[in-house]
C-alpha cells in the first residue's frame, strides 16, 4: 500500500487552476521529485498535502486515510521549508524538540531523541546554538533534523538545495539522499532544477500548469520524454520538426525535417500512417563529429550523417560544447569528453553523426 | 481537539477585534448623527428628525469661527516653520557624523515625551516672566516646538531611504552640496517632508494641552474654544464644530494617500504571505 | 561627513527654537519649583526663598493619589490597548489583498489622526446621559454617577487613540514575521494559539515594548481627555498641574508636580527602552 497517494486533485485559485487533476502516488521509503517550473503547480502541491490548502476534487490519503479538512497540525507531514523557517529565537536544541514537545512525546524521552537527529544530520554537538550562528548547510540540516524528528509518514523538501552555492549543493545532494534512505523516509522533493530532480529522486514526476506531464525513473524521462516540454525541461536538446516518410528498417523511418533533410529516426508506437507531424530532439552528447567530411548527407543502418562548419569551440574544463552549422544555416549543438583529444577548430569541416535510437521522437505541439 | 482550542480562541480574539471596531466608530457615527439632530435641544440619540440648524450655529457663531481661523493661521504658520526647520535638522542628522549626534536627535524629538502639559505651563510661565510675546506669537511659540518632532521624524524616515550613492554620483558629476540637494535629495525626500507637513497641521490643529496654557481671551483656539463650551454649555453647536474637525483629518488621510500611498507610509515589510 | 558650516547653519534654527521655547522654559520652571509660594500671590514673588516644600508636599497621600490613579488607569489602558492592537496588527500584516490592507491602514491612520476633540466629545455623546450610559451600567449593575463608570469612560476615551496607535506601531513589527514560522511551527504539530504563544509574540516583544511605551507615554500626559470625560473626579496629573495654575495660581507647586512629571516619563522610558536593548543584545 502506498504510503501517500493523490488521486485526482484539482485546486483552483479564482479563474487560475493551479492543480488539475493531479494522481500519484508514493510507496514506503520512496523519494519522488516533483519537477517543474515556476507556476507548474508544485508549490500548491506541497501546501495541498502539507495542510495549507485544501483541495476543491480529489482526495489526498495518507497511509489509507483520507486527509479531507485535516489541519496542518493534525497531519503527520515533515516539511522543511525553502528558507528553512527556524526559529531564531531558540537553540538548535529547542527547535528539533518543538515537533517532539507539540506532538505529545515522552518529556523524559526528548533530549535523547534530539541528540539521535543531530547525529543522523551530521550535527551532534551544535545544540546550544542559535540558527543566527549556523551556516546555510548547517541550518538545513538542523531544518532536516526537526522535520524528521516526529517520524512523520512523508516528508516533504521544498526547493531544498536552491538556496546553496554549487558546491555545497553537490555535496549536500549526496548526503541528503543517504540521510533520506538511511531513516527510509518516504519523501517528496519539490523543485524546478532537473539536477536536483533527477538526483534526489527514485521516481520523477514532471509537472507543467497544474498538470503532470510524465512520471517515472530519471533515466526514463530522459531519454524517453512524451512530450516536447519534458525532453526541452530536462537537459539539452536539439529540434527537428518535421513529417515522417517510409519504413526503411524493422522500427527505422526516414524523417524529412523543415530544412529538407532526411535523417532516421525510430517509429513512435503505435503509429499510424496518416498522423505524420512529429518533432525529433537529439541530445547533444549523443551526436558524434566525424572530422573529415566525404559527402553531403548519407543515410546507412548506422544513423544519419550531416555535413556542416564548426561556429563555436567552448572547452569546459571535463566537457566541451560544439557549435555546428549545418545545411540550410540550421546550428546544432553537440558535446564531448575531454579525454585529452586536439581539439576541433572553429572553421573546420566536419559531419555529425548519430543513431536512429539518439533521436527522441514525439508528436508536434499545435 | 486541538483544533476546537484553536477556533475557540480565534473567534474570541476576533469578536475582541470585532468589538473594539464598533467601539472606535460607533460614537463618531452618533456625534455625526447628533450634529443634524433636528430637535432645538440636547436630547437622546438617535435623533427624530435632521436639520443644519447647528452647522448654521456653528458658521454664525463668532467665538469658535474666530477660534477656527486663528487654529487655521497657527496650524499653517506652526507647519511651515516647523517643516522648514525640522528638515533642515533632518538632513544634517541624516548625512552628517558627529560626537554627540545621537544625544542631538533625542533633544529634537523631546517634546514627543515631555507632556503637554508640562510644555505648556513652562512657556506660559517663561514668556510671564519676560512679558514676552502676548497673544498669537505664544501660541506659536508652543505649536512650533509640539510639531517640531513630526517634521523631522518623518523626513529622516523618508531620508534614510535615499541611497548614498546617488548623492555621491551627483558630486562626482560636478555638482556642489547644494545642487545635490535641491536635484537629487530633495525630490526624493520630498514626500517625507510633505508628510511630515501634513503631521505638524493635523497636531497643530488638535492641540488642546499646551494651547489652554497660552490663550488669552482675545487669542484662542478651536479646541480650546470647544472644550470650554463643553464644560460650560454642552450643546451641539460643538457636534457640528467636532464634524468640521473631522472633515479636515479625513481631507489630510486623503492628500496622504494621494502623494504617498498610505501602503508606502506604513510600508510592506519583506515578506508577502 | 564631519560638520560643516553649511551643516551648523542647518542645525541653529532647531537648536534655537528648542533652546527658546523649550531648554530655557524648562529651567524657568526647575527654579520656580524650588521657591516658596504665599497663597493670594500670582506665583511666587521674586525674591521667595528657596524651599523642598513643594517636593515634599507631594508626597502626602492627597497628591501620590494623582499620581498613582495616572499611573494605575494608563498601565490598564495600555495593556488593552495592545491585546487588541496586536492582533489586528498580526491580521492585516497576513491579509493578502492589498486593497483589504490599504483600507484597513487608512481606517486606522484616520483614527490616529482623529482630533481629541471629536473623541471626546463624541464618548460623551455616546456613553453619557444622551446614550448608552443606562445600558451600559445596568448591564454592570453600577450607577451612572459611579466612580467607576468615570473611570471607564476615561480608559475608553484614551483607549480611541491607543488602540489605533498600537496597531499602527506593532504593523511594522508583525510584517518583517517570517510567515513561513507560524507554518513551520504547524507542521510540527502546534494549533494556532500555541503557535502563536510560542513563536509570535516572543519574536515581537521588542515591537511590543516600544508599542506599550508609546501608549503609556500619551496615557500619562493625557489632559484632554482625563480633564472633559473625568468629570472633574477622575483627574490625571496633567489636570492637576492645570488646576494649580488655573484656580490658584500656585505656580512653584505646579512647577514641582511637572518637574516630577517630566522625571517620571523619563525615568520610565529610559527604563523600559534599556531592558528592551539588554534582553535583544543577541
Amino acid at each position: 500500500m502506498p504510503v501517500l497517494e493523490i488521486s485526482n486533485v484539482t485546486k483552483r485559485f479564482g479563474t487560475l487552476t493551479a492543480v488539475d487533476k493531479a494522481s500519484f502516488y508514493v510507496d514506503s521509503g520512496q523519494i519522488l521529485s516533483l519537477l517543474g517550473p515556476s507556476g507548474c503547480g508544485k508549490t500548491t502541491m506541497l501546501r495541498l498535502i502539507s495542510g495549507f490548502e485544501h483541495p476543491d476534487e480529489g482526495s489526498i490519503r495518507i497511509l489509507d486515510q483520507d486527509l479531507k479538512g485535516e489541519r496542518p497540525y493534525e497531519r503527520n507531514v515533515g516539511l522543511l521549508f525553502q528558507d528553512y523557517a527556524l526559529f531564531p529565537h531558540m537553540t538548535v536544541q529547542q527547535n528539533v524538540a518543538y515537533g517532539l514537545k507539540h506532538r505529545g512525546y515522552d518529556k523524559q524521552k526528548i533530549p535523547a531523541r534530539v541528540s539521535e537527529m543531530l547525529e543522523v544530520v551530521r550535527l551532534s554537538g551544535l545544540e546550544k546554538r542559535r540558527p543566527g550562528q549556523l551556516s546555510g548547510g548547517q541550518q538545513q540540516r538542523v531544518a532536516l533534523a526537526r522535520a524528521l524528528a516526529i517520524s512523520p509518514a512523508v516528508v516533504l523538501l521544498d526547493e531544498p538545495l536552491s538556496a546553496l552555492d554549487a558546491k555545497l549543493r553537490q555535496q549536500l545532494r549526496i548526503e541528503l539522499k543517504e540521510i533520506l534512505n538511511s531513516v527510509r523516509a518516504t519523501t517528496i522533493v519539490v523543485t524546478h532544477d532537473q539536477e536536483e530532480a533527477m538526483s534526489l529522486g527514485d521516481v520523477v514526476i514532471v509537472m507543467d500548469q497544474g498538470k503532470i506531464i510524465q512520471q517515472g525513473l530519471p533515466t526514463e524521462i530522459y531519454a524517453d520524454p512524451k512530450t516536447k516540454f519534458v525532453a526541452e525541461f530536462i537537459g539539452r536538446s536539439n529540434w527537428f520538426s518535421g513529417r515522417l516518410r517510409n519504413l526503411v528498417a524493422p522500427g527505422v523511418r526516414e524523417f524529412e525535417t523543415a530544412e529538407g533533410i532526411t535523417v532516421l529516426v525510430p517509429e513512435p508506437n503505435g503509429y499510424v500512417a496518416d498522423h505524420t507531424d512529429f518533432e525529433i530532439c537529439i541530445r547533444p552528447e549523443r551526436i558524434h563529429i566525424q572530422r573529415q567530411a566525404v559527402e553531403a548527407v548519407t543515410l546507412s543502418e548506422n544513423g544519419s550523417r550531416i555535413t556542416g562548419t564548426i561556429r563555436d569551440v567552448a572547452h569546459l574544463g571535463a566537457e566541451i560544447h560544439l557549435v555546428i552549422e549545418i545545411h540550410g544555416g540550421r546550428r546544432i549543438t553537440a558535446t564531448e569528453q575531454y579525454l585529452g583529444q586536439t581539439l576541433e577548430q572553429a572553421g573546420e569541416e566536419v559531419a555529425i553523426t548519430f543513431r536512429p535510437e539518439d533521436c527522441i521522437i514525439v508528436p508536434a505541439e499545435s | 481537539m486541538k483544533r476546537y482550542v484553536d477556533d475557540i480562541g480565534f473567534g474570541f480574539v476576533i469578536m475582541v477585534i470585532g468589538l473594539s471596531l464598533v467601539f472606535l466608530v460607533m460614537p463618531i457615527v452618533v456625534a455625526v448623527m447628533m450634529s443634524f439632530d433636528g430637535r432645538a435641544y440636547l436630547g437622546m440619540f438617535p435623533p427624530p428628525n435632521y436639520s443644519i440648524q447647528w452647522y448654521q450655529k456653528f458658521f454664525s457663531d463668532a467665538y469658535y469661527l474666530h477660534g477656527l481661523k486663528i487654529s487655521l493661521i497657527l496650524a499653517l504658520i506652526a507647519g511651515i516653520v516647523s517643516t522648514a526647520s525640522g528638515v533642515s535638522a533632518a538632513i544634517v542628522l541624516d548625512r552628517y557624523e558627529f560626537r554627540g549626534k545621537k544625544a542631538l536627535e533625542t533633544f529634537f524629538l523631546s517634546p514627543l515625551v515631555v507632556p503637554a502639559v508640562v510644555i505648556g505651563f513652562a512657556l506660559l510661565l517663561f514668556f510671564a516672566l519676560f512679558g514676552v510675546f502676548s497673544g498669537l506669537p505664544r501660541l506659536l511659540g508652543g505649536h512650533i516646538i509640539i510639531t517640531f518632532p513630526y517634521t523631522v521624524r518623518t523626513t529622516l524616515a523618508g531620508l534614510v531611504g535615499i541611497r548614498k550613492s546617488l548623492t555621491e554620483a551627483a558630486l562626482s558629476l560636478g555638482a556642489n552640496e547644494r545642487q545635490a540637494f535641491w536635484d537629487i535629495t530633495f525630490p526624493l525626500a520630498r514626500t517625507g517632508m510633505v508628510a511630515g507637513l501634513i503631521f505638524a497641521f493635523a497636531f497643530s490643529m488638535d492641540d488642546v494641552a499646551v494651547s489652554m496654557f497660552l490663550t488669552s481671551p482675545q487669542v484662542y483656539t478651536l479646541p480650546v474654544a470647544m472644550v470650554s463650551m463643553m464644560r460650560t454649555n454642552f450643546d451641539l453647536t460643538i457636534a457640528a464644530g467636532a464634524v468640521v474637525l473631522m472633515v479636515f483629518t479625513v481631507a489630510a488621510i486623503f492628500i496622504l494617500d494621494r502623494i504617498f500611498g498610505l501602503d508606502r507610509l506604513i510600508g510592506q515589510g519583506i515578506f508577502k504571505s | 561627513m564631519k560638520l560643516s558650516k553649511g551643516a551648523l547653519l542647518l542645525l541653529i534654527p532647531g537648536i534655537g527654537l528648542f533652546l527658546i521655547f523649550v531648554v530655557l522654559p524648562i529651567a524657568n520652571i526647575v527654579e520656580e519649583s524650588f521657591r516658596l509660594f504665599v497663597p493670594g500671590h500670582i506665583g511666587a514673588s521674586k525674591d521667595a526663598p528657596y524651599t523642598i516644600f513643594n517636593y515634599a508636599e507631594l508626597l502626602k497621600p492627597a497628591y501620590l493619589f494623582y499620581f498613582i490613579e495616572t499611573l494605575r488607569l494608563s498601565l490598564i489602558c495600555s495593556f488593552l490597548g495592545l491585546i487588541v492592537g496586536f492582533p489586528a496588527a498580526y491580521l492585516v500584516a497576513r491579509q493578502r489583498s492589498p486593497f483589504l490592507r490599504k483600507l484597513v491602514v487608512g481606517f486606522l491612520i484616520g483614527m490616529m489622526f482623529l482630533s481629541t476633540m471629536v473623541r471626546v466629545y463624541a464618548l460623551q455623546i455616546t456613553f453619557g446621559p444622551t446614550g448608552f450610559d443606562k445600558v451600559i451600567c445596568g448591564f454592570l449593575h453600577i450607577s451612572t454617577n459611579s466612580r467607576f463608570y468615570t473611570e471607564i469612560l476615561v480608559v475608553l476615551g484614551l483607549l480611541h487613540y491607543v488602540i489605533p496607535i498600537s496597531a499602527i506601531t506593532l504593523l511594522g513589527t508583525t510584517q518583517n514575521l517570517n510567515p513561513r514560522l507560524t507554518e513551520a511551527a504547524q507542521v510540527l504539530g502546534a494549533p494556532r494559539w500555541k503557535v502563536h504563544v510560542s513563536i509570535t509574540v516572543p519574536l515581537c516583544v521588542p515591537g511590543i515594548l516600544s508599542a506599550f511605551l508609546i501608549c503609556y507615554t500619551f496615557c500619562m500626559s493625557a489632559f484632554v481627555v482625563p480633564m472633559v470625560l473625568g468629570k472633574g473626579r477622575v483627574l490625571f496629573v496633567s489636570n492637576l498641574i492645570y488646576s494649580r495654575f488655573s484656580e490658584i495660581a500656585n505656580y512653584p507647586s505646579g512647577s514641582a508636580v511637572a518637574i516630577l512629571m517630566l522625571l517620571l516619563s523619563l525615568t520610565i522610558i529610559y527604563g523600559i527602552t534599556t531592558i528592551t536593548s539588554r534582553l535583544y543584545k543577541v
